[in-house]
C-alpha cells in the first residue's frame, strides 16, 4: 500500500527514519577551517612545531616522516597544510637543507596526485549532497591558484636541496597546469610568475638553456624581474630560443621596436667567469582561510540576485516573506597575515633587492570574489530544500503535533548537516619575494627576515654553482 | 499508523550513502584481490609499464648487431647505467628499480659480464648529475676506465603529458642505448611507449 508506513520487517518506517537521521547527525561533522583553527593559531603565536604536532593528529600520523596511509577525504589538503608547515620548520633550521624539504616535497607530491584525480572527477553523488545537503559533501576542488602554488612551492623545495632532477620534474608538471589553465580557467596567471622564474631557473642550472629561456620569457610575462637580465643575455649567448620580451630585457632590442626589428646593436653577455649565484626564496604571512558564516537571508539575496535561479529567488522571497527562514550559512574569507610587510634579504651585510612580490591573498581573494555568488546560491537552494522537505514530512504525516515534530526533525538534521565549505590551503603564504644576487666562489652570509623572523646563514659557493635559501613564515 | 512521505526518507538515506564512503581501506596482497596488479592506479610508471617497455626495448636488442658482435667477443664487460628522467613525473625509483631489471635479462642472455650498478655508486651520483642530453665521448671514455666496462646500456624517458578538461593524459617513450665505451659511439637504439592516462 503506498504511503503506508511499514516495511518489510513489521517495523514502522519511522524507525527507519530514526536511523537514517541518525546517521545524517554522525555525517555531519565539524567544517574544515573548525579542524584546522588549532594549526593556524599556533602559526599566528610563532609556534610552526605545534601547528606541525596538531596537523599529524589530523592526518592520524606519529611523525611528519609519516605520509598517511588514506589519502581521501580532507587529507589531501591537510598534507598541504603540512607542506608548508614543514617548509616554515626547515628554514628555520641550521642546516641548509633539513629532512623537512623532502617530507614538504613528499607531502605536496602526494595532494598534487590526490588533487589532480579529484579536479578530473564528477562525482553524481557529491552533487547531490552538495544540492541537497552541505558545500563540503563530496571531494575537494583546488582553486587554480592552489593547483599552481602547488608545484612553484614543491620547485622551492627541491631547489633548497639542489635536486635539480626533482626541480625540472616540478617545472614541468608547472607548465601542464600552465597551459591548462590559460586554455581554460583563464584565472590565477599572474601567479605563473614567480613558478617560471624557478623553473626557469631549474633549468638554467640544469645547463638546458632553451627550456630556460622559454621559463623566463613566461616569468617576465608577468613581472619585471630586473635580475634576469644578466641570466638572459648569457642564456642568449648559447640558446636558440627568442621572443621579442627577451631580447628587450638583454638590450638587443628596444621596447617600441617592431616584433621582428633587427637587434640595434650586439649585446654582450656578461663576463664567464668563475662566479656562482644565489638565489633567495621569502615566502611570508598567509593567504585568508575560510570561516563559516551566518548572513540574514535578505541580504545573501541581494549578493546572488544573478546566480539565483528565477523559481528558487522566488521561492526564498516567499520562505523569507513567511518568516519560515532568517538566516543562511556560507563560507567567508577571513583576514589574510602579512600583506603589508617588507621582507629583507642581505648579503656579507649589504641589502639587496627583493623582487616579483607574488601575492597570493590576492589571488586567493578574486577566486572567492569569482565563486561567491554560486556558493551562497547554492547556501539557499540548500536552505529551500530544506524547507521543503519538512513541509513534505508535516503534510505527509497528516499534520498535529507529531507531524510537526517530524517536520522540524527533517529541518534540523539537514540544517546540522549543512556544512558551509571552509576548505581551503589556508597555510599557504600571502607573498613570495625572490632575490638573486651573483657572487665570487667561496663562504658568504645571507640574511633574511619576514615578519619579525630573522634568519643568518653561511653559505659556500662552489665555482660556477649555486645556492638557494629559503624563509617561510606563515604568521 | 503514521504516514510518512517518501522524499525526506530518501534525503536522508542519501546521506546514509554519502557516509558509506568514509570506510577505511583495507591492506591486501596482490594475490588476494584479481587483477590488482593490472590495475592502473595514476598517470606514473607501474611495475607493468616498465615490464613492458623494458621488454620491447630487450626483445629488440636480442635481435641487433650488437649481440652478435658481443657473441664474438667473449663476454666483453657491461654497466648499466641510470636513466634519465625527463618527464613530469617523479618516477625516479621505479627508473632505478628498471636498472636492476635490465641487468637481470642481460645476465641471464649470457652474452656479456655485467658489472652492478651496486658496486658503482660513485660512478651512478655522477651519471645522475649530469645534465647534458648526449653524453661526450671523453667522460663515457673515462667512465670506462673507472668501472672497467667495455659497454654501457643508459636510457632516458621522455612524456609527452597534455590535459584537456576533464582527461590527463602521459605518452612514455624509453629510449634505450648500448654505448661503447672507448669511443662514445651508440651501437644500439630503440625506443618503447606507452601511455597512461586519466580518462571518463
Amino acid at each position: 500500500m503506498p504511503g503506508v508506513a511499514t516495511n518489510g520487517s513489521g517495523a514502522p518506517r519511522h524507525s527507519r527514519l530514526s536511523l537514517a537521521l541518525a546517521a545524517a547527525f554522525a555525517l555531519g561533522c565539524a567544517g574544515h577551517a573548525a579542524e584546522t583553527e588549532g594549526a593556524r593559531n599556533a602559526l599566528d603565536a610563532g609556534r610552526p612545531k605545534e601547528a606541525l604536532r596538531l596537523l599529524n593528529e589530523r592526518l592520524d600520523v606519529a611523525s611528519a616522516k609519516d605520509a598517511p596511509a588514506k589519502i581521501s577525504g580532507d587529507a589531501s589538503l591537510f598534507l598541504l597544510d603540512r607542506a608548508m608547515v614543514l617548509q616554515e620548520v626547515a628554514s628555520e633550521s641550521r642546516e641548509r637543507a633539513p629532512a623537512e624539504y623532502q617530507w614538504s616535497s613528499r607531502d605536496l607530491e602526494l595532494a598534487d596526485k590526490q588533487i589532480e584525480v579529484l579536479d578530473l572527477s564528477r562525482g553524481a553523488m557529491a552533487d547531490i549532497g552538495r544540492y541537497l545537503f552541505s558545500d563540503d559533501t563530496g571531494a575537494y576542488k583546488a582553486p587554480t591558484y592552489e593547483k599552481l602554488m602547488i608545484n612553484t612551492m614543491n620547485l622551492v623545495s627541491y631547489l633548497v636541496r639542489a635536486d635539480l632532477n626533482g626541480a625540472r620534474i616540478e617545472a614541468r608538471r608547472l607548465a601542464v597546469m600552465q597551459k591548462f589553465v590559460a586554455e581554460h580557467e583563464n584565472q590565477g596567471a599572474s601567479l605563473t610568475g614567480p613558478g617560471s622564474y624557478l623553473a626557469g631557473f631549474a633549468f638554467e642550472k640544469s645547463g638546458k638553456p632553451d627550456e630556460a629561456l622559454r621559463f623566463y620569457d613566461e616569468a617576465l610575462q608577468y613581472g619585471a624581474f630586473e635580475s634576469l637580465s644578466d641570466p638572459v643575455k648569457r642564456l642568449l649567448a648559447i640558446g636558440s630560443y627568442r621572443t621579442p620580451r627577451l631580447r628587450e630585457v638583454a638590450g638587443e632590442r628596444k621596447a617600441d621596436a617592431a616584433p621582428d626589428a633587427p637587434p640595434a646593436e650586439p649585446s654582450s653577455p656578461p663576463p664567464d667567469d668563475e662566479s656562482g649565484e644565489i638565489l633567495v626564496v621569502v615566502n611570508f604571512g598567509r593567504v585568508p582561510a575560510k570561516v563559516a558564516k551566518r548572513i540574514p537571508i535578505g541580504l545573501a539575496l541581494t549578493y546572488v540576485s544573478g546566480a539565483l535561479s528565477p523559481t528558487d529567488a522566488s521561492r526564498a522571497n516567499y520562505l523569507a516573506a513567511q518568516g519560515l527562514v532568517t538566516w543562511v550559512n556560507y563560507p567567508e574569507l577571513g583576514k589574510g597575515r602579512g600583506a603589508y610587510e617588507t621582507p629583507g634579504f642581505a648579503l656579507d651585510g649589504a641589502w639587496q633587492r627583493l623582487e616579483g612580490t607574488l601575492a597570493v591573498d590576492e589571488e586567493a581573494r578574486k577566486a572567492w570574489e569569482d565563486a561567491k555568488g554560486a556558493v551562497i546560491a547554492s547556501a539557499i537552494t540548500r536552505m529551500i530544500t530544506r524547507v521543503a522537505a519538512g513541509e513534505a514530512v508535516r503534510r505527509g504525516s497528516g499534520g498535529g503535533i507529531v507531524g510537526a515534530l517530524l517536520s522540524l526533525g527533517t529541518q534540523a538534521t539537514l540544517t546540522a548537516v549543512d556544512t558551509p565549505d571552509t576548505r581551503s590551503w589556508a597555510t599557504l603564504p600571502a607573498r613570495v619575494a625572490i632575490g638573486r644576487v651573483r657572487v665570487a666562489p667561496g663562504t658568504h652570509w645571507v640574511d633574511l627576515e619576514a615578519r619579525g623572523v630573522r634568519k643568518r646563514q653561511a653559505v659556500t659557493i662552489a665555482p660556477r654553482g649555486f645556492a638557494v635559501l629559503n624563509l617561510t613564515v606563515l604568521r | 499508523m503514521i504516514r510518512i512521505h517518501r522524499t525526506p526518507l530518501m534525503l536522508v538515506s542519501l546521506v546514509a550513502l554519502a557516509a558509506a564512503g568514509c570506510g577505511k581501506p583495507t591492506p591486501v596482497r596482490g594475490e588476494e584481490v584479481a587483477g590488482l596488479d593490472e590495475e592502473a592506479m595514476g598517470t606514473g610508471l607501474d611495475r607493468r609499464d616498465l615490464q613492458k617497455m623494458l621488454h620491447d626495448n630487450m626483445d629488440a636488442l636480442q635481435g641487433s648487431a650488437v649481440v652478435q658482435r658481443w657473441q664474438g667477443e667473449n663476454r666483453p664487460t657491461l654497466a648499466v647505467l641510470p636513466i634519465r628522467n625527463d618527464t613530469s613525473e617523479h618516477i625516479d625509483s621505479a627508473l632505478d628499480s628498471l636498472i636492476s631489471d635490465v641487468e637481470t635479462v642481460l645476465i641471464n642472455g649470457g652474452h656479456v659480464r655485467v658489472i652492478s650498478h651496486e658496486n658503482q655508486g660513485a660512478l651512478v651520483e655522477e651519471v645522475k648529475r649530469q645534465n647534458t642530453d648526449a653524453f661526450d665521448q671523453s667522460t663515457v671514455s673515462k667512465w670506462g676506465r673507472q668501472v672497467g666496462a667495455k659497454y654501457f646500456v643508459t636510457g632516458k624517458v621522455f612524456a609527452n603529458d597534455e590535459r584537456r578538461d576533464d582527461e590527463r593524459r602521459v605518452q612514455y617513450t624509453l629510449f634505450m642505448q648500448v654505448l661503447e665505451a672507448e669511443t662514445g659511439e651508440i651501437l644500439f637504439q630503440n625506443k618503447a611507449s606507452v601511455t597512461k592516462a586519466l580518462v571518463r
